[in-house]
């Protein structure tokens, strides 16, 4: 039967277009019970259980199917989640206005429909003869909605009565919507609240916890008090937008400053700015990367961002008064030009909120089912959830959902989701790390594995095809103890005419992964390999990453070569890129390498081979820092693991040896022949990476910092910031050097994949190359796949596929690599840092020197190089009397007391692990010289010293 | 146009037909033939009918899109006609061929809308000067079989009868920037008065007498002929004549009478018959195309 549905639709452009769209009804869809006979195979499998009797509801204690409404699949998606709740009905009205309001919602219900073990059915209602309904006159969207439910659930209580007499077979309508449930029950239809019926599930309690709580009227009543302003309408804002007087943006809270918050305004030309907002009511409940709309405020109020530390530790509502206080403390007099552009926010354009990782911070009142949670991340605020397990949540690390929140509420709501496991725990802290950065770390699935090559594996003649044998040559890779993901190698000869041949091999992923299959979707979706401290996260499945693709000794492996013929001052003479089949004749670790070149005795291939590599790399190097290319610093530490538990045992800042640059220099080489070849050839979709030259406002700080030592740091161009980082040398005090490039890593901007068809400047600043990409990774990182397919392309070794070609689609992949890649970075620090508290838990109190590195209004952030550990000391604690502080901004530096703190200045802390709140367990620095009065404690000097015990030394020299 | 080729024999056949008041197919002169008319056939429309006149079968569609008034007219929205002659109607209107004829029954069908009285412009106003309903009037001949301009009026007032605009609604903040919003309820819309909207009579000059619907054949003994567009209260809008030969000041006069009163019983039978059809309601089984 031929319906036609008619609709109305605005368009972008303001128009109103009227859409007719065909709409066939039919009479075989089935009902999905699997004893129904009058719809016996109509549907595939039985997809609700023919007995529904493990929940027991005190409600309703016959056997029973659910069908929730709209709104109750789009708040309690996580009940709904639960192993618990089992045969459900999902209509597919609800499943579209799902669609329509939530693409993660929609994704999470279709992954529970497609779990066997839940018993869901999704029932095509609107194509169904009997629950079809059209919309009738006086009706909006919804209510024919509501109604659409409402048939269809009722014809199938109908339906399942003729189905046996015995077995009373009945479906329950869950909604939450009041009219709609006295319609349901009017009409003779089971109905219940999604809360009603939760918590009449005797046998599963701690369902209830999971409710999300969105009785937004009874909160009101408890504390009348309207604390935000409203939001406006979306429509209103969109007007505002329009007409200028409000200003779209992605809100970002400060990770230091629960009062202050950032509102990066979105906008393509370079009016791009960012918009302070400072106090709660002007942050009016916008959450960190929510899409909001603020008004800026009049001049006259504008305010300078605080450099004031602060955390929000309030326990119950009646803080108001006091966030008050603390928002004028960050109102003090600063001088006219350090006045920012101010806003409040004036509504919420869409909401980005995800479930948050964190720790329960139990109520002081005993009984009391209302607890606050704090997220892991310091940029959500605390999240207040209703459960009756607190007890056993308390010390654990569990997930939470933010479901409103409420004017009169000075925290927003939410429910309780999952619980990940006991804080402190390896495994839980992982986890929760690996959630927090959005890094994917499901195991990969069988669709993904099923694109794996067969085992056991040979090169066939096929794979010959357009490949050269290069097996004859002697290709060894040199990398870090331990890596079992080898992705390059490298070879160096003699020719006859005696100039040098270099060949920079590379593992041939993308022979591997062909575009467009699940694995290539997998691994184009998790971007790049994540490693933490112990564990990596591949890519791509192990087979590839640590066998087949890893170019491991005396097994041939398929490579991708690039091969320069040099001559004996590192000029290039001619470049070559082939496919190829390598024979690596040794995987050495840098040491091993180094030491085969440094001991005169060795002379065999390989040796002769590695020093050829590392005197061109040296004249590689110095001609590239000619160029103006930065040696920049950062604190890198390594920690020493326990074999058996896991546990750090040692750290240890990572040692640069000369063949470190060796590798280095000549994977630049290829990365930046490469990116030459495929822009030439693919003028207009070459994935390259560039790295923007900094705003002169980002230097502000090194130079600020260099004068009060007396030295002069030029920034106009990198090669004088190059020169000048060299001549910044003071006799007395080596370390600055060191500490000055680690200042200017941090006024950096980051490197990013671009699309070369997107965008016109492709200068790399950091390595002063006018173009670069990335080559030499493939197993670990996605940009290099595809490099690998252009470059494959260019040479006629491959074929191409059509979203290669797209530069709209290449560029959505690099947009998706730049965010994975600045998350793993962030998973990696979080890792070390964890892993720095567990080291610190075991060696109790240390003493350590320090030197300064910022210095903020009430605190000195310190970096302790030895474990470059970084630290921040506050002078200013609770229960204590506070001491005379004076921020100077324009030196900057920090008076204490009597005592001045200028950047670099050398100190000594008092390293401790702060277990006393379980929510961030965090390493504390105290200050132990110079010694100020009333500030810091005296130095105690605990047996345990580092360099201590042989044992750890002994693991250092293995 | 599209035209019949008769012999002189036939034509003093018909000629002296009308002389006595009795037409080939039997009507009188003053008689229309059966005409079919169906709202609500073409389901993308705002508005559409379709009119069958013997052989003649016209179909209009009426569009609602947004526009800006013009300037001249602020407060009021306005009409576009198309007309598409189908070269399903006859071979002559193939590639270009129709062009001449479409552009000059456009140009008839703006003329006698061209006035205050025949369809409420304001209401189709949206907000002055900025936006109002532009309503576009598509008219397809799908087969000429004489007497196109009667078939196409009553055709065109049957699909402006049928027409829904959705209701908007403008919202205005306190800066006077503004926003539609369109209601969400398909069944709220404007309906325009069609109760002033004329149709055309066409008056035929056959001999000395005139015919109203003339057939093809009728059409080729006629050397002038006059449209008249008559509202249902028989008020002439407008008047055009058309055709080689020249029609003396009495005839006018006369055939003037005669539309007028035509004019009225077949706005009379033609607003009865959409009011009837109305009254069915939405799930009226529809003809279409089939039928």
């Amino acid at each position: 039967m031929l319906k036609s549905k008619t609709f109305l639709k605005k368009t972008r452009a303001g128009g109103v277009v009227k859409i007719v769209r065909e709409h066939y009804l039919r009479d075989d869809i089935g009902c999905g019970a699997p004893a129904c006979a009058a719809c016996d195979g109509a549907h595939a499998g039985p997809a609700l259980e023919t007995q529904p009797r493990d929940q027991a509801s005190s409600l309703c204690p016959w056997p029973h199917y659910l069908l929730p409404d709209t709104n109750v699949l789009l708040h309690q998606i996580d009940v709904l989640e639960d192993p618990a709740i089992r045969n459900v009905i999902v209509l597919q009205t609800v499943l579209q206005e799902v669609r329509n309001r939530s693409a993660p919602i929609y994704k999470r219900i279709r992954d529970v429909t497609n779990n066997q073990e839940k018993h869901f059915y999704t029932f095509t209602n609107e194509h169904h003869k009997e629950t079809y309904i059209e919309q009738e006159q006086g009706e909006n969207a919804n209510d024919r909605n509501d109604r659409a439910i409402r048939v269809a659930a009722k014809w199938y209580n109908e339906h399942l009565k003729k189905l046996s007499a015995e077995n009373q077979l009945q479906v329950i309508l869950i909604t939450n919507d009041k009219k709609n449930k006295e319609k349901a029950v009017e009409e003779g239809i089971p109905a219940f609240t999604c809360e009603e019926y939760v918590k009449s599930l005797t046998a599963n309690p701690e369902l209830v916890d999971r409710l999300a709580c969105l009785s937004e009227e009874s909160n009101e009543i408890e504390s009348g008090k309207i604390i935000f302003s409203e939001h406006l309408p979306l429509s209103k804002l969109q007007q505002g937008i329009k007409s200028g007087s409000y200003l779209q943006g992605t809100f970002r809270a400060s990770r230091e400053n629960y009062l202050e918050a950032t509102v990066w305004i979105h906008g393509d030309k370079e009016d791009e700015k960012e918009i302070l907002l400072q106090g709660l009511k002007h942050l009016n409940r916008a959450i960190h990367e929510d899409i909001v709309a603020v008004e800026l405020l009049p001049k006259s109020q504008w305010v300078a961002p605080s450099s004031v530390v602060l955390h929000d530790e309030g326990q119950n509502e009646d803080d108001v008064e006091r966030d008050e206080e603390r928002e004028l403390m960050l109102k003090t007099a600063v001088s006219e030009k350090m006045l920012r552009p101010t806003g409040r926010v004036v509504g919420i354009i869409k909401r980005n909120w995800r479930p948050y990782c964190g720790m329960l911070s139990k109520s002081g009142i005993k009984e009391s089912r209302r607890h606050l949670f704090t997220p892991a991340d310091k940029r959500i605020p605390r999240i207040r959830i209703e459960t009756r397990q607190a007890s056993t949540l308390e010390g654990r690390r569990i997930i939470v959902a933010i479901d409103g929140w409420p004017r009169s509420s000075r925290y927003p709501n939410g429910h309780f989701v999952k619980n990940l496991g006991d804080v402190g725990e390896k495994e839980t802290e992982t986890e929760v790390l690996l959630l927090e950065h959005d890094v994917p770390h499901q195991p990969f699935s069988q669709a993904v594995l099923s694109f794996l090559p067969k085992m056991p594996w040979s090169i066939t003649e096929n794979d010959m095809k357009n490949r050269e044998d290069l097996r004859h040559l002697c290709v060894c890779s040199v990398d870090p103890p331990g890596c079992t993901d080898i992705d390059d190698a490298l070879h160096c000869r003699e020719l006859s005419n005696g100039n040098l041949e270099v060949g920079v091999h590379i593992a041939d992923v993308s022979h591997f992964i062909r575009p467009g299959n699940a694995l290539d979707q997998e691994s184009a979706r998790r971007g790049t390999t994540v490693y933490l401290c112990e564990k990596r996260i591949d890519m791509v499945p192990e087979l590839l990453s640590s066998n087949l693709c890893s170019l491991r000794s005396n097994v041939d492996r398929l490579a991708f070569s690039c091969i320069w013929e040099m001559n004996h001052n590192a000029e290039i003479l001619k470049t070559r890129f082939t496919k190829s089949v390598i024979n690596s004749k040794a995987s050495l670790t840098y040491a091993e390498a180094q030491m085969r070149i440094d001991s005169a005795a060795m002379k065999d291939d390989i040796t002769t081979s590695l020093r050829g590599l590392n005197k061109l790399a040296k004249i590689l190097k110095k001609g590239r820092i000619e160029k103006g290319a930065l040696t920049l610093s950062s604190p890198e530490v390594r920690f020493h693991m326990d074999s058996e538990t896991h546990d750090p045992i040692d750290l240890q800042t990572k040692e640069l040896r000369e063949t470190n640059s060796m590798v280095e220099e000549f994977m630049l080489l290829a990365n930046i022949s490469v990116a030459k070849k495929i822009h030439e050839e693919f003028s207009e979709h070459a994935l390259l990476r560039k790295h923007p030259a900094p705003p002169p406002s980002n230097y502000e700080i090194l130079v600020k910092a260099a004068k009060s030592k007396n030295l002069e740091i030029k920034t106009d161009t990198a090669k004088s910031l190059a020169d000048s980082l060299d001549r910044a040398e003071c006799p007395d005090f080596p370390y600055l050097n060191t500490l000055l490039r680690i200042l200017a890593t941090r006024c950096m901007m980051q490197a990013v994949y671009f699309c070369s068809g997107m965008d016109n400047d492709f200068h790399h600043y950091g390595l002063a190359s006018p173009i670069y990409t990335h080559f030499t990774s493939p197993i670990r990182r996605y940009a290099d796949i595809i490099v690998h397919r252009l470059l494959a392309v260019a040479i006629g070794a491959d074929s191409t596929y059509p979203e290669l070609t797209d530069k709209h689609k290449l560029s959505d992949i690099c947009k998706n690599l730049n965010f994975r890649h600045k998350m793993a970075q962030y998973a990696q620090r979080a890792s070390v840092a964890f892993h720095t508290q567990l080291f610190f838990k075991s060696k109790g109190i240390v003493s350590e020197e320090a030197y300064i590195l910022f210095v903020r209004k009430n605190a000195i952030v310190v970096l302790i190089p030895k474990y470059g550990l970084e630290g921040t000391v506050f002078f200013e604690e609770k229960d204590k009397p506070k001491p005379q502080l004076t921020y100077d901004d324009e030196i900057p530096s920090l008076r204490i007391e009597g005592t001045v703190f200028h950047v670099f200045d050398k100190v000594k802390v008092k390293i401790t692990l702060d277990s006393s709140n379980l929510q961030h367990q965090k390493i504390r620095m105290a200050l132990v010289e110079p010694q100020i009065p009333g500030i810091n404690t005296p130095p105690e000097v605990s047996g345990m010293d580092l360099n201590g015990p042989g044992v750890k030394k002994r693991k250092l020299d293995k | 146009m599209a035209s019949v080729a008769l012999s002189e024999a036939e034509k003093v056949y018909i000629v002296h037909g009308v002389q006595e008041d009795l037409r080939v197919d039997g009507r009188g002169c003053e008689d229309y033939r059966c005409v079919e008319v169906e709202t609500d056939v073409v389901s993308n429309t705002s508005g559409s009918a379709r009119v069958k006149l013997g052989h003649t079968d016209i179909l209009v569609g009426v569009k609602a899109e947004m526009g800006t008034p013009k300037l001249e007219r602020p407060n009021e929205g306005y009409l576009e006609f198309f007309v598409d002659c189908s070269a399903n109607a006859t071979p002559e209107f193939e590639g270009r061929g129709g062009d001449d004829l479409g552009t000059e029954i456009a140009n008839t069908l703006y003329r006698i809308f061209n006035n205050k009285s025949s369809v409420d412009l304001s209401s189709l106003c949206i907000s002055p000067r900025e936006h109002c309903w532009v309503l576009y009037v598509d008219v397809l001949l799908l087969e000429c079989g004489g007497n196109l301009f009667d078939a196409i009026s009553i055709a065109v007032k049957a699909a402006l009868f049928n027409t829904r605009i959705p209701k908007v609604r403008v919202l205005e903040d306190e800066e006077g920037a503004k926003d539609i919003e369109l209601s969400d309820d398909p069944y709220d819309c404007i309906r325009l008065s069609v109760e002033n909207v004329p149709c055309i009579v066409t008056l035929c000059k056959i001999g000395c007498r005139h015919v109203v619907d003339a057939t093809l054949q009728e059409e080729a003994c006629s050397l002038a002929s006059l449209l008249v567009s008559v509202t249902s209260k028989g008020v002439v809008t407008c008047m055009r004549k058309v055709g080689k030969g020249s029609l003396d000041p009495e005839s006018i006069f006369e055939m003037m009478e005669s539309s007028k009163r035509v004019g009225k019983v077949l706005h009379m039978s033609l607003q009865s018959i959409l009011h009837k059809e109305e009254s069915l309601g939405p799930k009226r089984p529809k003809v279409g195309f089939l039928g």
